[in-house]
């Protein structure tokens, strides 16, 4: 089983809910839909200069995969380690896709994600992480 | 007549006094010069960042090689005369454009097969077009717009009407291929436009390189402009080498001193290009810059570029013609580029090197039957285009290929600069290759600075000789396209580009440049990465440059402009700096030399955007003039 197929069955099988409070995850998402939107652009747009190369399709589906990393993240009753993988990969998807957009020449791209690396730091050191936290180890004890 | 002739020798006198400028770009080289060099001065550095497009034309002859048809190369150069634009496209039509808004006025189209007979693509290089000194009132044809076609047919067009000339030729087309007395297995293709000088047409042809080893020898003709009557022909290979070997013909542009009535051709390699053991007379005038009486083909000089040529080094580009000032003393120069990235720079009246060429030792060769020259002609100034030495091992392909580039370079044979061609191991490590260096647009000259600038390559490739029964072995399946059969010589040729398995260059970068010379003095003013390379779409660093096919040209104000470059870039550069001033984007490679002129009161630049599989597979029909707001 793939790892996103195994977050996905993990995610669908518990009582989750939005998290208006989950800001950081949310800021991202829609940093990530206007990137989307941006990465669709340039690659359906012909004689742009990246249209239709696996380069832009890369990001495409960069954009697409943090968009829907950070509405996961927006919801409550995720376990830890999910939360955890999902910072993680979330984190790497920004990074990477600004390295990509660099490389595509695609700088409102790039500027997007760098404000998608804010957003994520404003997740992380929320206190709904450690809200997160708190809980699943007391529920453990 | 009488009045013709005098009216004729006025014009003569007025080119020749004339400056060698104008502000019709009427010519492939936009003067006969080939300077490539405009005296408009409304773009300038300063305001050139808010070009914006004025126009852009889509003619619909294009192909990228699906359904049956070849895919396309346009590399031509479109001509500002006659109040119009005039284009040729791929598929062998003529556009006559109006030059302010790109509105067609009318179109001609020659209904050639469109079939890659000669070349692995359907291509031009544009129209020529001529003028009579004495126009009839009322008679058409007195202004004559000219297309060549792969079928080796010239068409003359009336440039105000579109019609026929039917004055020409038979019906208004002249077969150039009724005069192919060698070879009957390909036509002598007409893609580079006729050169024009007073009432004649300069006619060289472009064959099927490395396909055979006797080939037409490289005959240019001289034609009536009016009526496409033979004049003279020229032969670059004597009678009697004939039957051994071919080619040698001019397939670039050329250049023509009015002053001195002389015309420069470009001389390319005999066949077959990479073997000569059964070529080994001196054919002075393979590989050269020649010097002609254009009244009658008479050779003035001749200077051979390559001895015995093996590498397929064709002169490949009109000698610029510029006056410099050599130590505070007037010379009559040409500067020659080359695939070789060696700049000669010679006394035009003469033939004589303005700058020293020397005599370098060569390496021998290590092919039963061949026998290399064992000297090479070198030019130190101005500095080469490229390093003499190959530029090294990648680390980063190296890496990426877990060491196949530096591991196949081990297996090849380089004994430095002409190394040549082998059949042992893995064949020959090539650098300068047959991409060059320089290519066919040469370079641009500022003759009121005496500033010579050229865009050039850094290309390594692999030559490898192969016994026919090897050649009968391996020239089948995917990498086909890399063999080359050299029929009637006793070894078949395989050539490919160094690169790893990825299809990274297995060389180091830059891997195209643009360079400035003060011709004056031979001194380098500047040389930069020139372009950028995409790989999956993204877009290498700039200080790799790309390979460069095109050429750029110089306006008063400073402005050089330029496409060529594989990331479908046109460019605006500064003419004392290098420094990139304004870019934009087209939809292919802008591998065709740009023009620019003034109409009503606005200077336009045009690029026509067609591509080259050479460089990407992406091709176009886009035609786009920029301008700057009013």
């Amino acid at each position: 089983m793939s790892l996103v197929a195994f977050l996905i069955e993990g995610i669908a099988a518990m009582a989750v809910e939005i998290d208006r409070h989950a800001y950081g995850a949310w800021l991202i998402a829609i940093i990530s839909l206007i990137g989307l939107a941006l990465a669709l652009r340039g690659y359906f747009t012909p004689n742009d200069g990246i249209s239709f190369t696996p380069g832009a399709l890369l990001v495409v589906i960069s954009t697409a995969l943090i968009l829907a990393a950070s509405v996961l993240l927006g919801l409550t009753g995720l376990p830890v380690w999910v939360i955890v993988v999902l910072d993680v990969l979330l984190l790497l998807g920004l990074l990477g896709t600004a390295l990509a957009a660099w490389f595509l020449q695609t700088y409102l791209l790039v500027a997007l994600m760098f404000v998608g690396v804010i957003a994520w730091i404003v997740h992380v050191i929320s206190p709904r992480l450690f809200h997160a936290v708190s809980t699943n180890v007391g529920a453990g004890t | 007549m009488i009045a013709r002739i005098v009216a004729a020798s006025a014009l003569g006198a007025l080119a020749a006094a004339s400056p060698s400028v104008a502000a019709d770009w009427s010519t492939f080289n936009g003067n006969l010069q080939a300077q490539k060099y405009s005296t408009e001065t409304q773009i300038t550095p300063d305001n050139v960042k808010n070009l914006a497009k004025a126009w852009e034309l889509h003619t619909g002859d294009v192909s990228d090689g699906s359904g049956g048809k070849p895919s396309s190369v346009w590399s031509a150069t479109p001509l500002f005369v006659n109040g119009t634009l005039y284009l040729a496209t791929p598929f062998y039509r003529i556009f006559a454009v109006d030059p302010g808004n790109g509105k067609v006025k009318w179109t001609f189209d020659t209904h050639d097969g469109l079939k890659a007979l000669t070349q692995p693509a359907l291509k031009t290089r544009g129209v020529a077009y001529w003028q009579s000194a004495t126009p009839q009132a009322g008679q058409p044809c007195q202004k004559i717009v000219y297309i060549g076609t792969m079928e080796a047919k010239l068409f003359a067009v009336d440039a105000d009407t579109g019609k026929a000339c039917a004055g020409f030729g038979v019906n208004g087309m002249l077969d150039v291929n009724l005069w192919n007395t060698t070879n009957n297995k390909w036509p002598l293709s007409l893609l580079q436009p006729p050169t024009v000088y007073k009432d004649t047409l300069f006619i060289g042809w472009a064959g099927k390189d490395w396909a055979n080893a006797v080939n037409s020898p490289g005959t240019i003709f001289a034609v009536d402009a009016a009526t496409g009557k033979l004049k003279w022909t020229f032969d670059s290979i004597p009678k009697e080498d004939q039957v051994k070997t071919g080619t040698a013909n001019v397939w670039a542009s050329m250049s023509v001193d009015p002053d001195d009535n002389m015309l420069y051709v470009p001389i390319s390699s005999p066949s077959p290009n990479f073997y000569g053991g059964d070529r080994k007379e001196k054919l002075p005038m393979g590989t050269s810059v020649t010097a002609l009486d254009a009244d009658t083909g008479a050779v003035i000089w001749s200077r051979q570029l390559i001895h015995h040529d093996l590498w397929d080094f064709d002169t490949n580009s009109a000698p610029v013609l510029i006056d410099i000032k050599k130590n505070g003393v007037s010379v009559p120069a040409l500067v020659e580029s080359s695939k070789q990235g060696l700049l000669y720079v010679l006394n035009r009246k003469t033939g004589e090197p303005v700058y020293p060429i020397t005599e370098r030792p060569a390496p021998a060769s290590d092919v039963p039957g061949e026998q290399a020259s064992p000297t090479q002609p070198y030019v130190a100034l101005p500095e080469p285009t490229i390093s003499d030495t190959w530029p090294g091992v990648f680390p980063l392909a190296d890496a990426l290929s877990l060491g196949y580039c530096s591991n196949e370079a081990k297996k090849l044979r380089y004994d430095g600069k002409f190394t040549p061609p082998t059949l042992k191991g893995d064949g020959s490590l090539t650098y300068p290759a047959s991409p060059g260096g320089v290519e066919w647009g040469g370079g641009a000259v500022d003759p009121e600075t005496d500033t010579y600038v050229v865009n050039s390559s850094s290309v390594v490739q692999i030559y490898q000789l192969l016994t026919r029964a090897d050649y009968d072995a391996k020239s089948h399946g995917k990498d086909a396209s890399d063999y080359f059969p050299q029929e009637g010589a006793p070894y078949g040729f395989h050539i490919t580009n160094f690169v790893s398995p990825q299809g990274i260059p297995c060389w180091n970068p830059p891997y195209g440049t643009l360079s400035a010379y003060n011709l004056d003095t031979g001194a380098l003013l500047w040389k930069k990465p020139f372009g950028e390379v995409q790989q999956w779409g993204f877009y290498m660093p700039e200080s790799w440059g790309s390979v460069t096919i095109g050429s750029p040209i110089i306006t008063k104000s400073g402005v050089i402009f330029i496409g060529a470059s594989m990331d479908s870039r046109v460019r605006a550069i500064d003419l004392k700096t290098g420094d990139v001033l304004w870019k934009s984007l087209v939809d292919a490679p802008a591998v065709a030399s740009p023009i620019t002129y003034s109409y009503n009161g606005k200077q336009y630049v045009v690029f026509v955007a067609g591509g080259n599989a050479i460089l990407t597979p992406t091709v176009s029909d886009q035609v786009v003039a920029y301008a700057l707001p009013n």
